[in-house]
């Protein structure tokens, strides 16, 4: 089976290169269908394949710049992004992002950062499977009334907004005005956050953009992937010249990657967004089990070889199946729209 | 008087590029000589594959009658 391991220079390890291709095909439709990068799944997914943690995030990150452009663009040209809130983010955003990855690599050298990056990831996917396990609750007899959407939220970006901390500035497409200082905080606490592991952070600045300044949904999409390009660039150029990435690996997966992306994202006008929902928590609390697997196989040397191979298996199966799943529910969904069949499959309340 | 070190003969560090193509042999060499040259070599060659492999699929979608930069499609 030697010739299912391909090594990779940079690294100096032994990867199972259908591994990378399974990961950037699944990650590219499962990020395209939940509108998010996946990041937080390429991550430990290449660490649990064997690239060193400091080399999964870099080269995560190199992967993702390279993605994100054409989407930008897409965005862009809809109008979607408010470039003056972006730019003002970038500040924050960048600054934020160079203080994550020098923690990694500070993390490194006290050869701790396998474990902390880890337990990090465990915090963030144990905060959105809350936050989607209450949403799921909340909506469970009207799982696609918009009108049950909390409100909490709204009333927290009033709240923020209403600091009115010099100087103030006006941002025209999102409709908002804030402090300058609010926007900048909100770069740097998710730039740091995107440093640190190596995600784009779709998954939490867009909610930070939403219920932080009260940006429209679309704009926050918009900025957000503006955003993503900008610190995708940087992070993959700081990791890059930190000797952190595996270009061949970014590569692999981005080929995989570009197309999964597009049938994802089409695939969600045929699935419910109450069913999204769910198959994202499925994801969040498959990938969390795989990292809590990878964190036993540290624990107990015993039994290492073994959890190492669950952990593998468990994140490939994981992303494979929920690929599959999202790739069926595609296929259907085309065969009974090209049938002239009525749509069984209302989205206007994602 | 000569130091101690110096009766140990020169060590030449040398790639081992039989195990690696061209290819793979071309990015360790520029990573080892000038780590700025490869940092901008791997950017531009990965924003030139995303780009490339971007507008490929685009095209591919449209001709499968799914044009993703409508705004009606992105809206979706």
């Amino acid at each position: 089976m030697s010739w299912m391991y391909a090594t990779m220079p940079m690294a100096g390890v032994e990867i199972l290169w259908p591994g990378l291709v399974i990961l950037g095909f699944g990650v590219g439709v499962i990020g395209g269908f939940f509108g998010i990068g996946g990041g937080w799944m390429v991550t430990p997914g290449l660490n649990i394949l064997g690239f060193p943690m400091a080399f999964a995030i870099g080269t995560d990150l190199t992967h993702m710049a390279g993605k994100s452009l054409v989407s930008t663009f897409r965005h862009a040209r809809f109008g979607n992004v408010d470039y003056r809130l972006g730019t003002v983010m970038v500040l924050g955003t960048v600054c934020g992002f160079e203080a994550g990855a020098q923690t990694v690599m500070w993390l490194e050298r006290l050869g701790k950062v396998e474990l902390y990056v880890r337990l990090a990831y465990l915090v963030l996917l144990a905060i959105i499977a809350r936050v989607i396990v209450a949403d799921l609750r909340s909506r469970g007899r009207f799982p696609d009334d918009p009108a049950r959407t909390p409100r909490s939220g709204i009333r927290l970006s009033e709240r923020l907004r209403g600091m009115r901390l010099p100087p103030v500035v006006r941002f025209p497409y999102a409709g908002i005005q804030c402090s300058l200082w609010l926007a900048v905080g909100v770069g740097l606490g998710t730039g740091w956050l995107c440093g640190l592991l190596g995600i784009g952070g779709g998954l939490v600045r867009v909610p930070a953009l939403v219920y932080l300044l009260g940006c429209p949904t679309h704009v926050a999409v918009g900025t957000d992937l503006f955003e993503v390009a900008i610190s995708g660039l940087y992070g993959a150029a700081t990791y890059t010249y930190k000797g952190r990435t595996e270009p061949a690996a970014a590569l692999i997966m981005l080929l995989g990657a570009s197309v999964g992306a597009q049938i994802g994202s089409v695939a969600t006008k045929y699935v419910r967004g109450y069913r999204i929902r769910s198959l994202l928590a499925v994801a969040v609390l498959g990938c969390a089990m795989s990292i809590v697997l990878k964190l036993l196989a540290t624990i107990q040397p015993l039994a290492r070889g073994a959890l190492e191979r669950a952990a593998t298996v468990l994140i490939l199966g994981l992303v494979a199946a929920l690929a599959f799943e999202i790739l069926r529910q595609f296929v259907v969904g085309v065969r009974r729209e090209r049938s002239g069949a009525p749509e069984r499959t209302p989205h206007a309340a994602r | 008087m000569m130091p101690k070190c110096a009766v140990f003969p020169e060590v030449t560090v040398r790639l081992a590029c039989d195990a690696v193509n061209k290819w793979r042999a071309f990015w360790m060499e520029l990573y080892a000589e000038n780590r700025l040259h490869f940092t901008i070599a791997t950017i531009l060659v990965v924003l030139f594959v995303g780009a490339l492999l971007g507008i490929l699929t685009d095209s591919l979608m449209k001709r499968l009658g799914i044009d993703l930069n409508s705004r009606k499609a992105g809206e979706e």
